[in-house]
């Protein structure tokens, strides 16, 4: 997993087993900015992904702000969009 | 056209049909298992298992939260993640059921409504709560709250729904 900021935004570029094993390091990522931080979650190298990796999704939501969060999802392949979409993320991160 | 959790075809918007295999369900041989859902609660509806496994994510982090690891997420943010999916979940399932004319929606409906107000009245007890030690004991009751409702509904009741909803082709 890599982590970068540029100014209000935080890019994330998740790896190819997205899931328990990297909780830490995104929880690491993900908490503790300020208010209003922007996020790019790059799912280009998102092979994989467990339901954990899916809660942690529903955390930064809420620690960066709820409804008013700034997530958006960028890069995932077809069958981990297919997945997002069952979970039904599609209305509640912006997917593109 | 039908088709398991595991394996299945699916269409996307650019109508490209294409095999689908639940990347969740090929991860489960690791540590990941540890947030996983006991397959037993698997019934076989791609969309209503997928959202299951999102609820026993969250429940297991509620349990995670209260062990204040080092990758812990606070319990007040967990219970906000909580809230919100469970609204998300249960109204996909109340469109299902609308969508379908599913005969048993008004029971099944009673059923959510009391997982709405257990966790709404357990949260409030838990903003309530006059001490840490009082809180923690609160997030514990959700959890176990939560693990109960999951197993009793889940197994029993929404089994009876997904299989309607397959016999009736529909895959949200
Ligand atoms: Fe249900």
């Amino acid at each position: 997993m890599n982590v970068s900021k540029e100014g209000d935004k935080v890019l994330i570029r998740l790896p190819k087993l997205f899931g328990f094993a990297v909780r830490s390091e995104f929880k690491q990522a993900t908490v503790g900015n300020p208010p209003g931080t922007k996020f790019q979650l790059d799912f280009h190298e998102v092979e994989r992904m467990d339901s954990s990796a899916l809660g942690m999704l529903l955390l930064l939501r809420e620690t960066s702000g709820g409804v008013a969060s700034d997530i958006v999802i960028v890069n995932s392949r077809p069958e981990i969009r297919k997945l997002l979409q069952l979970a039904n993320f599609h209305n509640l991160f912006k997917i593109q | 056209m039908l088709y398991n959790s595991l394996v299945g075809r699916v269409t996307y918007a650019e109508e490209q049909p294409v095999e689908w295999v639940n990347p969740i369900r090929t991860m489960r041989v690791t540590m990941d298992q540890l947030f996983g859902m006991p397959a037993h609660f698997y019934l076989g509806h791609p969309t209503i298992d997928v959202q299951h496994e999102v609820l026993f994510a969250l429940y297991h982090e509620v349990r995670h939260a209260l062990q204040e690891a080092d990758d812990s997420f606070e319990v007040a943010d967990v219970f906000l993640g909580l809230n919100l999916y469970v609204a998300t979940h249960l109204q996909f399932e109340e469109e299902a059921m609308f969508a379908t004319g599913y005969p048993d929606a008004l029971s099944h409906r009673m059923g959510h409504q009391d997982l709405r107000e257990g966790i709404h009245t357990l949260y409030e007890e838990f903003l309530n709560a006059s001490s840490l030690e009082e809180s923690r004991t609160v997030a514990a009751r959700i959890a176990v709250f939560l693990y109960e409702w999951l197993e009793n509904h889940i197994a029993k009741v929404d089994r009876v729904l997904c299989r309607y909803l397959l016999d009736h082709a529909f895959e949200g």
